[in-house]
């Protein structure tokens, strides 16, 4: 099976890259523009029907998002994952919910979480799990989920903290010198 | 129409008559898998409190907070991880790094309260039904080697090697090597805890790693004014409780403190600012002992505007520590190097001044204070039969006399009797001087007082080591010497402690030598204090009994480094001297 698609998305995709394979497992990479007839190449001539699963990388030091299509041949018990990387600045990646229904779902929650658009989806923008989400989308790598949580949330309760460096130094008499070198926070 | 769209409303009917699949909860409870990431667990005697779960948490779930029954005590903040689990996102990432592997996750998920508050809690202390929970998610640093990791190996020249001359055996980092291994500190201090000086650890360590070296010296020099004597043969009490050690190899502070040191031709140049007199107060102070302890207190007392002058009885300043430890440990090059700064700083010296009661006497009336640095003088005997033989020396003596200056060794076999840095030092020395040498210590090889390295090394360079072997007597024979001992069994010491050497048999094993050098310690010989001034101060095994400020309880007359009771090395001399200081100023206010 594997050396059949190989041969086959070698032949239409000649700028396609291996990943990585194992017996019922291929993943490789193609250009962002020969993404939807690398699936739908493997839908209709390779027998992989079942979409499993969209994911999404943020690939912050690159400045791409990385998605894999993560497709299915039940009969032949094949894994095809075919990846993309599209930059990240106002990502737009084509819909495939016209030939899988569930495709809109995976690519609803990728919007909620990522902001990336799928021009298509016919449901796209409905919420669906952060209902009333205003901010940057939580999963892209440049949101500060830190400070997200102080502006939103702020100090639940006022904290005890001690820095184990300052405190030992403090028991021990650590600036207890005859030059009297400061704390960091003294100074 | 179908035939199955006319019968599925029926079957799905069916389903109400059917078990349900959910668990009754909480009658039933459910437990999380054998890893799963739940409520913590700590181990709190493990623990060290030094705070990596802290720095590692991303969302800032876990604060470290004095707790009570624990103390801080020498590599331990006494501080513990308090989690919030209003934050904690369970990702696992404290008990991957705990440096101790004290910390774990249980597989129990489960917490209902009504008070969001009090979703936070001390593990280990606050007592939580699954503190005893063998399941769930635990470090396995065997995989993932983050809570610790090797030091920088240091080169060091071949036994073969070294043997034939007195060069450094260290060879020393290069500067990428120091800038790595010192970016390895995780900045939690305990070290400071162990240092005698409480020196500036974790900041050196980080301005090191940066590569400013300029201001790692000027850290050194806040409160330890012989940072390369200690870069060399500091018996290194922070790297015993190191926080990287306790999985991976702890930090080689001495190294680097050396490194820093190295980096520059002078230090007197570096510190041309800081090591300067300060503004005259009027003040006079003799320092009596120019090693360790009394070059501290010279420094920081001329820095703080006192007049210092420090009598020695040797030609040149650093005291037995310069003198005793050989070239291949401690190089004379350094000496300058460090002597400089004090000069820079001040710091008067009246050297080939051996001290008397008279002149103590008159030292005392002259200046305002005085500290008595003087160390250890005299070598212990032996008390072996036969050890007034003019072949039988003590080592402390030949040691002194610098022998790899070109003082003759007048032998070629030579017996050691010894086990600690002495003795190493004299045996090695001797091996390098083309002797064969034989090493005789009562007790056991991992009893011996030496530093483990000094051990190590020694071992490698051709000295016969003759653990548990008790000395009878030595005779004089027509060449040299014959040296008579019983082979030893330990016997547990009924009073505890180490065990004791007792012999085996009765019989003499023999060995046949040039010299024999006893190596067995160093005492005090305080006869230059008179009896009167003797009276005034307390007095225990020849030690001077001082006060947290070194003070003998005589006028203004300070004690410091050996010649008080205490651990009898560099940095513990060091830090009396530094004490000193602050009683002098408190005294002299």
């Amino acid at each position: 099976m594997i050396d059949k698609v190989k041969k086959e998305l070698d032949i239409r995709f000649p700028l396609l890259k291996l990943v990585r394979e194992q017996h019922n497992y291929l993943h490789v990479k193609v250009a962002k523009a020969s993404v939807v007839d690398a699936v739908l190449m493997a839908r209709t001539c390779l027998g992989f029907t079942t979409l499993q699963l969209i994911s999404t990388v943020d690939r912050l030091e690159d400045d791409v998002f990385q998605m894999t299509w993560i497709l299915e041949n039940q009969g032949a018990c094949f894994v095809l994952l075919i990846s993309a990387d599209y930059p990240r600045e106002n990502c737009i990646v084509p819909s495939l919910s016209q030939m899988w229904p569930t495709a809109s779902t995976f690519e609803r929650e990728i919007f909620e979480m990522f902001g990336i658009s799928f021009p298509g989806n016919p449901r796209e923008g409905e919420d669906f799990l952060l209902e009333g989400w205003k901010d940057m989308p939580p999963m892209r790598r440049d949101f500060e989920t830190e400070e997200y949580s102080m502006r939103v949330f702020g100090e639940r309760q006022p904290r005890e903290h001690l820095d184990p460096r300052q405190y030992v130094g403090d028991i021990v008499g650590e600036w207890n010198t005859p030059m009297g070198r400061k704390r960091k926070e003294d100074k | 129409m179908k035939f199955t769209d006319v019968i599925s409303p029926f079957l799905a009917w069916s389903r109400a008559v059917k078990k349900v699949d959910t668990i009754p909860y909480p009658k039933q409870q459910n437990p999380g898998a054998d890893r799963y990431r739940g409520f913590h667990i700590n181990d709190t005697e493990k623990c060290i409190g030094c705070g990596r779960c802290e720095t590692i948490c991303e969302n800032k779930a876990i604060d470290m907070v004095k707790v009570e029954g624990v103390e801080p005590t020498q590599g331990d903040s006494g501080l513990r991880p308090k989690v919030d689990y209003g934050r904690c996102c369970w990702c696992g990432l404290c008990i991957d790094v705990c440096s101790t592997g004290s910390l774990g996750l249980t597989n129990k998920y489960s917490w209902t309260t009504e008070d969001p508050g009090s979703c936070r809690y001390t593990p280990g202390v606050d007592k939580k039904s699954w503190d005893n929970e063998e399941k769930g998610f635990r470090q396995d640093n065997d995989v993932l080697g983050w809570a610790g990791s090797p030091r920088e190996e240091m080169e060091i020249e071949t036994p073969e090697k070294r043997i034939e001359n007195f060069d450094e055996v260290v060879k020393g980092y290069t500067v990428q090597q120091a800038m790595d291994e010192a970016s390895r500190c995780i900045q939690c201090g305990l070290c400071i805890s162990a240092c005698p000086a409480h020196m500036h650890i974790p900041d050196y360590l980080k301005a090191i790693a940066e590569g400013r070296f300029v201001d790692a010296v000027k850290l050194f020099y806040d409160n330890n004014p012989l940072p390369e004597m200690c870069g060399k043969v500091c018996t290194r009490e922070c790297e015993t409780v190191c926080a990287m050690g306790y999985q991976g190899e702890s930090i080689a502070i001495r190294w680097l403190k050396r490194f820093a040191c190295e980096q520059f031709e002078s230090l007197a140049d570096v510190l041309a600012l800081d090591a300067q007199p300060g503004e005259p107060n009027g003040k006079k102070v003799a320092v009596v002992g120019a090693g360790p302890s009394g070059l501290s207190a010279a420094y920081y007392l001329s820095r703080k505007g006192f007049e210092v002058h420090v009598y020695d009885r040797l030609e040149e300043g650093g005291g037995v520590a310069w003198y005793a430890i050989p070239e291949y440990r401690l190089p004379a090059k350094g000496i300058s190097r460090q002597m400089e700064v004090f000069e820079q700083a001040g710091v008067i010296f009246n050297y080939n001044k051996d001290i008397d009661s008279k002149l103590l006497t008159e030292l005392e009336g002259r200046f305002d204070a005085v500290y008595l640095a003087v160390g250890l003088q005299k070598p212990s005997d032996a008390r072996i039969e036969g050890e007034d033989i003019p072949e039988v020396k003590p080592a402390f003596d030949f040691l002194m006399k610098s022998p790899e200056k070109g003082e003759k060794l007048t032998g070629r076999k030579i017996i050691v009797i010894g086990g600690g840095n002495v003795a190493m030092d004299t045996a090695r020395t001797c091996v390098r001087l083309g002797a064969d040498v034989v090493l005789s210590y009562r007790r056991r090889i991992e009893d011996m007082p030496a530093d483990d390295e000094e051990i190590h090394e020694a071992m490698e360079e051709t000295i016969d080591f003759r653990p548990k072997t008790i000395p009878i007597r030595i005779e004089k024979t027509k060449t040299g010497i014959r040296y008579f001992y019983h082979e030893a069994v330990m016997v547990d010491n009924p009073e505890g402690g180490r065990p004791l050497p007792r012999p085996r048999d009765d019989v003499e094993h023999t060995v046949d030598a040039d010299i024999l050098f006893s190596a067995i310690g160093q005492t005090s010989d305080i006869e230059f204090i008179s009896e009167a001034m003797q009276k005034e101060m307390e007095i225990k095994w020849g030690r001077i009994i001082v006060d947290n400020h070194q003070y003998t309880g005589y006028k203004n007359l300070f004690a410091g480094g050996d010649i008080t009771p205490g651990e009898g090395d560099v940095i513990t001399a060091i830090a009396d001297g530094l004490r000193a200081v602050q009683g002098i100023i408190n005294r002299l206010k």
